[in-house]
């Protein structure tokens, strides 16, 4: 178990404690799959107070409550952490978000929409969005302006729009490893590079799967996990059935054998992508005893997170009738 | 059926047999243009329904995967995701002449040079299913493409077989049959006239034979 004995967040952990009581559990969840209707599964988020504003609102605002919801667990960790910017490694990836949105809006000649922008971030869009009509980044991190750079230069090399979203993702996940070993925290430091090293090994799969060779993937892999390139361009040459032997003596090794097990029946990533969160998940499990330090809150942070994603997979398929099994296979594990 | 108004004259009725002798000559090719039209017709359209069939089951399995990453992806990053894509197709239309009809032909060019890399997205935040939602909708872009060209063939084949038709029941139908029905009164006109001339011709021949032998004085003067 991890355990850190950083008092000042007393407070904070108890109060998590108790509002933790209120996520959904799995029941709940399996209560709105079993809902007649779309109109009866939105019912349950409204007697369990989701969002601000789900009494006066429709079915098809449940993008919107989702969003508040979230909103609500931000201000209340910045409410109650003592040291509110040690979060924001998690949010900064809205920042990259909206930074791409931005990016691929000025390279397009497109208009910012604001349903492309993502909240919250630790940059307000705005002041985005002005940065790029004066073309001076000077406010922002260096990592982020370095990969503004690259991505103009990139772009105007190769007219590709894909290496933006590949450059800003490896600048993110480079920015939150930075951010976290500056937090000096084990269990923070942990859950960033479990995030690099599925997202890469979600990298590989997919590379695979669409017929790129090496040269492409290189490009993509983020650097900063727990495995070096050599890993890779092994694993690379691998069958996916041997995936699991790459991944053998490593913490990923039932992981890796469960999610081929599942691409062999389904012949989808589906639900190594679901086996993935999971994962998350249960790594999240194991600070449920801490009394003490930031790791509750990050916790409860992330099985937010994990909860809302949940809730939209339900929503979005009960909307459009998916059947109950369809959306049963693709929900994620609960913390609670 | 109406006469045409005409004067029954033997010069009348040679110029209306040279049309009726047209307007047959007329009839047979239109209805040889309306056959073969309806034979390429159903061609068309049976390559037409086989590939909407092929269409809408692609299209519904790139809905189905769409679903499935809009489900497990924030309606924010799939945005962005799309927003500006990779690969643009350039279309141009030509025409081609099938049966005097001048129908559609696409011809259309991806710019991408890799057609295995059609995605504007980076991998790590978004979704496999976008992945292959995308992959079936590349696909079903050629399909779709001859799709319009063939259903908007059928549809100008459609009205040119409904123009030829309506031609080919006018000439059956109403032209011909007038002209026969006129051919047929200026006929017996002509024919009446002529008995009209003969017995006229008899009258005088009888009334010429009256005067000269007095056939009657004779009857009336018992011998």
């Amino acid at each position: 178990m991890i355990q850190s004995m950083d008092t000042k967040y007393a407070y904070a952990v108890s109060r998590i404690r108790v509002i933790e009581q209120q996520m959904l559990s799995g029941n709940v969840l399996q209560r709105m799959i079993e809902a007649e209707s779309a109109e009866e599964a939105f019912k349950v988020l409204k007697e369990v107070n989701y969002g601000f504003s789900a009494n006066d609102s429709s079915v098809f605002d449940y993008e919107r409550i989702l969003n508040e919801e979230f909103d609500k667990v931000y201000q209340l960790l910045m409410e109650i952490a003592p040291n509110p910017e040690a979060f924001d490694l998690f949010f900064i990836k809205n920042d990259y978000h909206n930074l791409k949105v931005y990016l691929k809006a000025e390279l397009s000649n497109q208009d910012v929409h604001n349903q492309y922008l993502a909240k919250p971030s630790l940059y307000s869009p705005a002041k985005i969005g002005d940065m790029f009509r004066e073309r001076v980044f000077a406010d922002l991190p260096k990592i982020m302006v370095e990969a503004i750079g690259a991505c103009f230069e990139a772009f105007s090399k190769t007219a590709d729009p894909q290496l933006i979203d590949i450059i800003m993702d490896q600048a993110l996940y480079r920015h939150m490893s930075a951010l976290a070993s500056k937090l000096g925290n084990e269990f923070i430091s942990q859950i960033v590079t479990i995030n690099i090293d599925l997202a890469n090994l979600k990298i590989v799969l997919r590379t695979k799967l669409i017929n790129q060779g090496w040269d492409f993937l290189e490009q993509f892999l983020i650097p900063g996990g727990s495995f070096g390139i050599d890993f890779y361009q092994d694993l690379f040459e691998y069958e996916f059935k041997d995936f699991p032997k790459a991944y053998a003596e490593t913490q990923y090794s039932q992981l890796a054998i469960a999610s081929m097990e599942s691409y062999k029946y389904t012949d989808s990533l589906a639900g190594f992508e679901m086996l993935c969160d999971n994962y998350l998940v249960n790594l999240l499990k194991q600070t449920k005893f801490a009394i003490f330090g930031i790791e509750p809150l990050v916790t409860y942070l992330l099985a937010k997170e994990m909860e809302i994603k949940n809730v939209r997979i339900i929503m979005v398929g009960k909307i459009n009738h998916l059947a109950q099994d369809v959306i049963r296979e693709r929900l994620r594990e609960t913390y609670v | 059926m109406a006469v045409l108004n005409v004067n029954p004259t033997r010069m009348e009725m040679t110029k209306l047999k040279k049309r009726l002798a047209v307007a047959r000559r007329g009839h047979k090719l239109l209805k040889d243009k309306r056959d073969e039209l309806m034979k390429i017709f159903l061609d068309v359209v049976k390559k037409n329904k086989e590939l909407r069939e092929q269409v809408e089951e692609l299209l519904t399995q790139s809905y189905e995967s769409f679903l499935v990453a809009r489900a497990v992806m924030s309606s924010e990053v799939l945005e962005e995701a799309l927003m500006f894509p990779k690969q643009s197709v350039e279309l141009n239309v030509d025409t081609t002449n099938l049966m005097s009809v001048s129908v559609p032909k696409f011809k259309y060019s991806e710019t991408s040079v890799d057609s295995d890399n059609i995605f504007p997205y980076g991998f790590a935040t978004t979704s496999s299913d976008l992945d292959y939602s995308m992959q079936i909708l590349a696909s079903a872009l050629p399909l779709m493409l001859e799709l319009a060209e063939s259903e908007k063939t059928a549809q100008l084949l459609a009205q040119e077989i409904e123009k030829t038709r309506r031609r080919v029941n006018a000439l059956e139908y109403v032209l011909i049959p007038q002209l026969e029905e006129t051919i047929k009164y200026i006929t017996m006109k002509l024919e009446e006239n002529e008995r009209g001339n003969i017995t006229r011709l008899m009258k005088v021949k009888d009334m010429m034979l009256e005067q000269t032998y007095k056939y009657r004085e004779r009857l009336k003067t018992p011998q």
